[in-house]
């Protein structure tokens, strides 16, 4: 018997364990299946197992089961309704139906209707098999259709593992021909794999491929549309057509090589070893960590713009990280991904800051995180010794008595003053912002604070420059000292930028005051390169901002100042110095200015105008007979400027007697100047530069170099 | 951090690496990192003779432990601002260093 608990054991759609239908059957059968779709309306789908069935189960033991009935007993005999659950099935049949229905409806929503319906599934074997069943069942019911349908089901699902469980059969209306091709695998592979893009980079690669191809053979096409002239043109293309397949070949095997690792990390990987690095190098502090770099860009920055090249987009980033990923072109996503976690680390790293060392419990030891901000310490430097050192510096400040200007002295205060510029720079870049709507209270608080914070800052810079320490305890005063370094010269100009008017006022008083035992007023400092390099830089970094300052301030001041100037230093010898003579042209210039009544300022009155001249008469008097001297030997024509400017301001407010002195003695210098310029020899620029160095003086006293006759020789 | 953040400004900038083993490359500064490992494209070595090997090489990547000078070009060192940078440096306490 082929029962087994009163079931047909026979597989559905085989017959003697061989799938046995012949063309009219299958077309039979085709006919069949649409009709039961017309007829139900259904979503009809076949899941066709006959031609992928390998026929495993032929191999499989059929004979030898004498004793099955002795082990089972016959069925048929005293069978009884226990086992008969085709009819309890059929009890509940309508229950059972309407559960399926509803589990049908789930699936499609879930599934997007992918999912035939099981019962169709079934119906349409069961429609071949249809004595089977009546053989072996009282009646096919609407519920065991259900279940073998299922049952089959799940079948096909084991035995498809190939086309898995898709529904891509359902345009192959036929049995014969629903063997799908391999691109019809390849489109419904790629498709239920949700267009992955693994799947369409082979194609990708073939187009690639094509091209190349198409390319070549553009060329060849070329080549053989030229007319050939002879065999030797023809080997050598051939050989350049050999050597072109050869590279491409290497070319190709190079690439393969290359892309046998493709994949082989993950996008998370990638953005775990970035944030690796990243997290090494950002910082929340731009301004502290990153200092150069950002002072830098800017700077360059504005130098651009002031070029008139348009700045690129690294202006204007708080973050150094930005510009360096931007110059890396890297595309719009990953540098946002990037960003993101830039400020994710930067929160992390403000969250819990690092220690520099951890102590595992129960360890012997502690193991030391050393990084690239934190290096592990080589030097051990003694702390008592920085204690002395500042401690020394510090009560300086407040009781002048023993200020010494040793070296190592001035050095350190002149980078305390540093220290303090650059922390009211960085008070400056973080001015809080001007109140917005809604917002002035709390911004007032915040101004307010600001502007008690810098002025502390900028009080404390004011007094490490030791201004106001009184004059003649220490020779050279401590000021003057700090301006005899080279960086003591270059922090004026910030330090500058810092003062209150009548600060500025207070350090030009000092400067006039000590001018003479300034190093670059010395004599000795001409004879050599870097004593040179000196008064440059004294002339680039501090005349000018003074000369800013001095031309705003009021006739008394002018008055004051040169009075001082007269007072305190010897005038031959400053007058001498390029620096020394700078102060006194502007001086001498400013007051002339502001005697003519140019400006806003009021015209002086006639007691300070009787002072200025008493002051004037002083100052000539003092220099008469010196006033040739005041060329400096072996000096270029373009060096003298200065000199010339200064007489030019001396001439201005002379009187006709002292102009006349004026001119008698720099008589030679012009004349010298005129005959150098209208000698043939020298270069017309040359000549002009003379001309108009002469003229400065000349014109301030109503003359022209042209008006000179040169005596004949 | 001072001289990452000073060789980042140098970047697309030709510079000489001299390296320990008196190997010297001439190179446009690509990239350099917090260990001061350098990037160098379009190399070329100053002893080509001998150095022949290195001929062929198109640009390299150096690790920073190797290096012992790295020539720069003086117009794009601002060394006013690299004084002013090294006092910051100093003036942050080391307990804030991270």
């Amino acid at each position: 018997m082929a029962d087994f608990f009163g079931f047909n054991t026979a597989m559905p759609g085989r017959q003697g364990g061989r799938v046995a239908l012949n063309l009219e059957e299958q077309q039979e059968l085709d006919r069949q299946v649409q009709k039961y779709a017309l007829e139900t309306g259904e979503d009809f789908e076949i899941y066709d197992y006959g031609e992928t069935y390998d026929n495993l189960a032929d191999d499989l033991e059929e004979t030898r089961d004498d004793l099955n009935d002795e082990t089972f007993g016959d069925v048929q005999r005293d069978e009884g309704t226990d086992f008969d659950f085709a009819r309890n099935t059929r009890q509940v049949a309508p229950a059972l139906k309407k559960e399926e229905e509803l589990y049908i409806q789930q699936n499609d929503i879930a599934a997007g209707g992918r999912r035939s319906s099981f019962a169709s599934l079934w119906e349409n074997d069961a429609a071949g098999q249809q004595d089977n069943f009546n053989k072996g069942l009282p009646e096919p019911s609407h519920a065991a259709s259900s279940i073998w349908g299922s049952f089959s089901n799940t079948t096909a699902k084991v035995q498809d593992p190939v086309f898995g469980v898709g529904t891509f059969l359902s345009r192959n209306t036929g049995f014969g021909n629903n063997q799908p091709s391999l691109e019809e695998i390849e489109a419904q592979l790629s498709r239920t794999a949700g267009g992955q893009a693994h799947m369409q980079m082979p194609s990708q690669q073939e187009r690639k491929m094509m091209s190349l191809e198409e390319v070549e053979a553009a060329l060849l096409n070329i080549n053989g549309g030229r007319p050939i002239y002879s065999e030797a043109m023809i080997a050598e293309q051939q050989a350049k057509q050999a050597r072109l397949e050869q590279r491409r070949a290497e070319r190709m095997a190079k690439q393969a090589e290359i892309a046998k690792h493709n994949g082989l990390m993950t996008q998370g990987d990638k953005d775990f070893i970035n944030r690796i690095q990243i997290s090494q190098l950002v910082t929340d502090d731009p301004y502290a960590d990153d200092f150069y770099c950002q002072v830098y860009t800017a700077l360059r920055n504005r130098h651009l713009q002031q070029m008139g090249v348009p700045s690129n987009s690294m202006g204007g980033d708080a973050n150094g990280q930005n510009d360096n990923n931007r110059r890396r072109g890297g595309n719009g996503r990953t540098e946002q991904r990037i960003q993101q976690q830039v400020q994710k680390i930067v929160s992390d790293a403000k969250r819990n800051p690092k220690r520099t060392n951890v102590t595992v419990e129960g360890a012997l030891g502690k193991i030391a995180v050393n990084s690239v901000l934190n290096p592990r310490q080589l030097l051990q430097v003694s702390k008592r010794g920085a204690n002395e050192a500042s401690g020394g510096n510090s009560p300086k400040t407040s009781s002048p008595g023993p200020v010494s200007t040793k070296s190592h002295t001035v050095l350190g205060w002149i980078e305390n003053v540093y220290t303090y510029v650059l922390a009211l720079e960085q008070k400056r870049r973080q001015q809080p912002p001007p109140p917005r709507m809604g917002e002035e209270e709390l911004a007032r608080e915040a101004i307010q604070r600001w502007n008690e914070e810098y002025g502390i800052l900028a009080r404390k810079m004011w007094d490490e420059l030791r201004i106001t320490v009184p004059i003649g305890i220490v020779h050279p005063h401590p000021f003057i000292s700090i301006l005899n370094y080279s960086k003591g010269k270059k922090v004026i100009p910030r330090v500058l930028r810092h003062l209150l008017p009548e600060q500025t006022l207070t350090l030009l008083t000092m400067l006039v005051a000590n001018f003479e035992s300034l190093n670059v007023c010395k004599a000795e400092v001409y004879a050599d390169v870097q004593g040179n390099q000196e008064i440059e830089l004294f002339m680039n970094t501090i005349v000018p901002p003074l000369l800013g300052f001095v031309s705003e301030t009021p006739f008394r001041i002018v008055v004051g100042l040169l009075a001082l100037f007269i007072e305190r230093n010897n005038m031959i010898w400053v007058a001498r110095s390029k620096p020394g003579l700078a102060f006194l042209t502007l001086f001498l210039s400013r007051a002339e200015i502001l005697k003519q009544g140019q400006g806003n300022y009021p015209i002086p009155d006639e007691r300070e105008v009787n002072q200025w001249n008493e002051l004037y008469n002083r100052l000539f008097s003092q220099l008469q007979t010196q006033f040739s001297a005041l060329f400096m030997p072996k000096a270029t024509m373009t060096e003298d400027v200065h000199v010339w400017r200064f007489l030019a301001a001396m001439a201005v407010g002379a009187s006709v007697d002292q102009q006349h002195v004026l001119v008698t003695e720099v008589r030679e210098q012009v004349l010298e100047n005129v005959i150098a310029a209208q000698a043939t020899r020298s270069a017309p620029e040359k000549a002009a530069q003379r001309i108009a160095n002469v003229n400065l003086f000349l014109h301030a006293l109503g003359l022209d170099a042209s008006q000179v006759s040169v005596p004949a020789m | 951090m001072l001289f990452y953040s000073f060789f980042k400004t140098l970047v697309g900038q030709p510079v000489t690496v001299e390296l320990k083993n008196d190997l010297a490359i001439t190179g446009v500064l690509v990239s350099v990192d917090q260990f001061l490992n350098i990037k160098l494209d379009n190399i070329k070595v100053v002893d080509e003779e001998r150095y022949p090997h290195m001929l062929a090489v198109k640009n390299c990547f150096i690790r920073g432990s190797v290096v012992r000078y790295v020539q720069l070009p003086a117009p794009s060192v601002d060394t006013a601002l690299l004084q002013d940078a090294a006092r910051r440096e100093r003036q942050q306490p080391a307990a804030a260093r991270r």
